[in-house]
C-alpha cells in the first residue's frame, strides 16, 4: 500500500498534467500527442523505458475518455515495471475505457448535475454553478487520482473491477435518477407558469404538450432546430395573443 | 459596462472555448458560464435560465470519437451577455428572436473549433515531418493547443456575440409586446426536457414511471 502511494505522490506532476493533455487534440491521431507527453513525463520521473512507446510515434493514434486516461497511465507503470509489452494494450483498453467513460460522464453524469444543479438554483441562484463545477469535479478529479492508483494496482486486470462494481450500470442509474429530478422540475415548471392556482389544467395541457412534442420532434431533428422551431412556435404563439 | 466587467467577459470567453478543448473542468458548460455572467452583471435568473436552455444541446450529444459537439458554451455566453448588456429587452419578443439567432450562430462557430483541430493536426504533422519527437515538443504543441483555443474563445465568441448585437439592434423591435418572456423560456425549456428524456437510457415505461414519481415527489414536497 506505501508502495503505490509513494507512486501515487511522485506521480502527481504528472496526473495534473493530465488535466490539459487533451488540448492538441486532432482527427489525425484524436489525443495521441497528449499521450506520449504524459508517457514520457512519467518514464522520466520512474526512470522506466518507454519500450516501442519511446520512438519516434507521436503521430500513433489514441483516443479514450478524457477522465480515463490516468487508468492507462497506471497499467503502463505497472507493465513497464515489470517488463511487459507496454504498447500492446494500449488500443484495446483505451477503446474499452473510452465506452466507459463516454457513457457514464458525457451521457449520464452532465444531465444529473445539471438537474441537481436546477434544484440549488431554486433556493440560492449563486451556488448552483457552484454546486455544478463541485460534484461534477469530484468525479472527475476522484477519477484521474484514483484511476492511476487503481490502474497501477490492478494493472491489466483493471477491467475485472469494472464489472465487480458494475460500473457499466452506473449510467442506467444516473439516468433514472436525472429523470426523476427531471419530473421534479416539470412540476415546478407547471407550478411556475400556473401563477397562483396550484391546479391550473390549462397550463398543465400546455407544458404536458410541449414536452410530447420535444419527446417526438427528438428522433427526426436535432436538438438546435427543435429549439429553434421551438422559439417560432414560441413567438407564434406570443403575436396571436397579442393581437 | 465597466472594465471589470469587459476584462472577466475577455477571460471567461477564452476559458471557455479552452475548456471545452483541453481541460473538461465544466467551466464550459452554458449553465455555469451564465451564472457567472449573471452573478456579474446582476441578473442571474434570467441568465440561468437562458444557459439552462443551451445547456440541452449539449446534454443531447456524446463527444464519442472524431464527433465534436455543437459549441453549446457560446449560446449560454452570447445569450447572457445580450440580456446582460441589454440589446435583448426583458419584456418584448427579441429574447425569442436572439435565442433563434444564437443557436443559428453555434454552426459557424462550432466550424471554427472544427478548423483549431485542423490547426493542431497541421502543427503535429510539421513536427512528425521534422522528425521532432521529444517532450519539449510535445509539451510546445499542448501549450500551443490550449492558446489556439483561448484565443479562438476570445476573438470568435464576442465577434458573433456582436454581430447577433448588431442585428437585434438594427430589427428594432417590431415585437413589442407587455408579455413576460419568461413565461415562453419555460415552455422552450420543457420542450427541450422532452428531447432529453428521448435521449435518456432506459425502457420508456420504467422512465415514465420515474418521471411521474419525480413529478408528483416535488409537487407534494415542494
Amino acid at each position: 500500500m506505501d508502495n503505490i502511494m509513494k507512486r501515487l505522490f511522485k506521480a502527481l506532476p504528472t496526473l495534473i498534467r493530465s488535466i490539459f493533455y487533451q488540448a492538441n487534440w486532432n482527427i489525425e491521431n484524436m489525443q495521441g500527442t497528449g499521450f506520449s507527453w504524459l508517457l514520457k513525463d512519467l518514464s522520466k520521473r520512474f526512470n522506466i523505458g518507454l519500450g516501442n512507446i519511446g520512438s519516434n510515434k507521436r503521430a500513433d493514434y489514441f483516443n479514450t475518455n478524457p477522465y480515463f486516461v490516468t487508468f492507462m497511465l497506471g497499467m503502463f507503470l505497472k507493465e513497464a515495471e515489470s517488463g511487459q509489452a507496454v504498447d500492446e494494450y494500449k488500443s484495446t483498453y483505451a477503446s474499452v475505457f473510452g465506452a466507459l467513460g463516454d457513457s457514464f460522464f458525457w451521457h449520464s453524469l452532465r444531465p444529473l448535475t445539471f438537474f441537481l444543479s436546477l434544484f440549488i438554483a431554486l433556493y440560492e441562484p449563486m451556488f448552483a454553478m457552484f454546486f455544478y463545477l463541485i460534484f461534477f469535479n469530484i468525479f472527475n478529479i476522484g477519477f484521474k487520482f484514483l484511476g492511476f492508483y487503481l490502474g497501477y494496482n490492478y494493472g491489466t486486470n483493471v477491467i475485472d473491477l469494472f464489472r465487480t462494481v458494475s460500473f457499466a450500470n452506473w449510467s442506467d442509474i444516473a439516468d433514472m435518477a436525472s429523470i426523476f429530478f427531471m419530473g421534479g422540475t416539470f412540476a415546478l415548471a407547471i407550478k411556475y407558469i400556473s401563477n397562483s392556482d396550484p391546479i391550473n389544467s390549462v397550463a398543465i395541457f400546455k407544458t404536458a404538450i410541449f414536452f410530447i412534442v420535444g419527446f417526438v420532434t427528438s428522433k427526426y431533428i436535432n436538438a438546435p432546430f427543435t429549439l429553434i422551431a421551438g422559439a417560432i412556435i414560441v413567438t407564434a404563439i406570443m403575436l396571436l395573443q397579442n393581437i | 459596462m465597466s472594465l471589470q466587467q469587459g476584462i472577466l467577459l475577455f477571460f471567461l470567453s477564452g476559458f471557455a472555448s479552452l475548456d471545452r478543448v483541453g481541460i473538461n473542468m465544466m467551466l464550459s458548460r452554458p449553465i455555469v458560464i451564465s451564472s457567472i455572467i449573471g452573478i456579474t452583471f446582476d441578473q442571474i435568473l434570467i441568465c440561468i435560465l437562458l444557459g439552462a436552455i443551451f445547456e440541452f444541446i449539449g446534454m443531447l450529444e456524446v463527444p464519442v470519437g472524431t464527433v465534436i459537439l455543437k459549441d453549446d458554451s457560446f449560446a449560454g455566453y452570447s445569450s447572457s451577455v445580450l440580456i446582460s448588456l441589454g440589446a435583448i429587452s426583458h419584456n418584448n419578443l427579441s429574447i425569442l428572436l436572439a435565442i433563434i439567432l444564437v443557436t443559428l450562430m453555434i454552426y459557424p462557430v462550432t466550424l471554427t473549433d472544427i478548423y483549431c483541430r485542423k490547426f493542431n493536426k497541421l502543427m503535429i504533422t510539421r513536427a512528425f515531418n521534422e522528425n521532432k519527437s521529444n517532450e519539449n515538443s510535445d509539451s510546445f504543441l499542448i501549450r500551443i493547443g490550449l492558446l489556439v483555443s483561448f484565443i479562438r474563445g476570445v476573438i470568435i465568441y464576442n465577434l458573433a456575440t456582436l454581430l447577433i448585437f448588431l442585428t437585434l439592434y438594427n430589427i428594432d423591435y417590431f415585437t413589442k409586446t407587455e408579455v413576460s418572456p419568461i413565461y415562453y423560456l419555460v415552455l422552450l425549456f420543457i420542450l427541450l426536457m422532452g428531447c432529453l428524456f428521448r435521449f435518456l437510457n432506459g425502457e420508456l415505461f420504467i422512465k415514465l414511471i420515474f418521471l411521474v414519481v419525480g413529478f408528483a415527489a416535488s409537487w407534494i414536497i415542494l
